[in-house]
């Protein structure tokens, strides 16, 4: 079942940035799956991640191939 | 500027030389998408922050063995559910928790014909949160799983141990559910 979500326009918005008037006006969504995946898009990944990440990589080796990627990659 | 490349502005690289290429450009492209996943599913940014580092060292581990049978993303995200899911159970164990009757979601009366209005966009991932969080878990991650385009139905079904036909049943009150409680957040 599916369910637009949908704003109120919002007419001092249309002279804004588009992220300004993305807020004021919102976004229509045709289903909850849209609405999620416009979520995801503005859900920014804290970079935090990647340098703890690199902190625990440095005290990894990297992990020996197994034999059928040896073999595949020669 | 398309969806993928904007997802990638700013995002920050693992350092080269500690990993080869191929797991860098893994991490690069799909390191956002788990983010996401473990980030609405758990409902706590940091512990989504140290679900999603622990994934990619797990699955840096585990990098031996994965044959390709499946995608990149599957095997993330196969990865990154059992993770989330024990990290619940642990938590529920502790709080005797319980989820919302999925009955309530039957019973609800839904305009899902008609618009549903909001004022502004910027606190729309609190509601979606709030409407997630409301949800119970299989629900809850069948919908942040479907709206992942790359999934098919039958790759949604393979993750959370189902037919593809149940996953398509369970979707649509799924939905339902969540208008409802989305449509009580505002």
């Amino acid at each position: 079942m599916k369910r637009k979500l949908t704003s109120q326009p919002n007419s001092e918005a249309q002279n804004s940035s588009e992220q300004k008037s993305e807020h004021l006006s919102g976004k229509e969504f045709n289903n909850v799956e849209e609405l999620l995946r416009h979520d995801a898009l503005h859900t920014p990944i804290p970079p935090a991640i990647v340098r703890r990440l690199n902190t625990s990589l440095r005290g990894i080796s990297s992990p020996e191939p197994s034999w059928w990627q040896r073999l595949f990659n020669k | 500027m398309s969806e993928s490349q904007l997802a990638l502005e700013g995002q920050e690289a693992l350092q080269p030389g500690l990993v080869d290429s191929k797991f860098a450009a893994v991490y690069q492209e799909h390191s956002r998408a788990i983010f996401y996943l473990a980030l609405r599913f758990l409902g706590d940014p940091q512990k989504a922050e140290d679900a999603t580092h622990d994934v990619f060292l797990k699955a840096f581990r585990k990098i031996g063995e994965f044959r390709g049978e499946s995608s990149w993303r599957t095997w993330l995200y196969r990865i990154t559910i059992n993770h989330c899911r024990n990290l619940q159970q642990a938590w529920h164990e502790r709080h005797l928790f319980s989820n919302a009757d999925e009955v309530v979601w039957e019973n609800a009366v839904a305009r899902t014909d008609s618009p549903f209005r909001v004022l502004e966009t910027k606190e729309l991932g609190q509601r979606i949160q709030k409407s997630l969080d409301g949800l119970s878990h299989e629900y809850r991650l069948l919908l942040l799983l479907v709206a992942d385009e790359q999934l098919s139905y039958e790759q949604i079904g393979a993750l959370t141990e189902q037919t593809a036909d149940a996953v398509r049943g369970k979707l649509h009150r799924a939905r339902k559910a969540f208008a409802v409680l989305f449509e009580k957040t505002a």
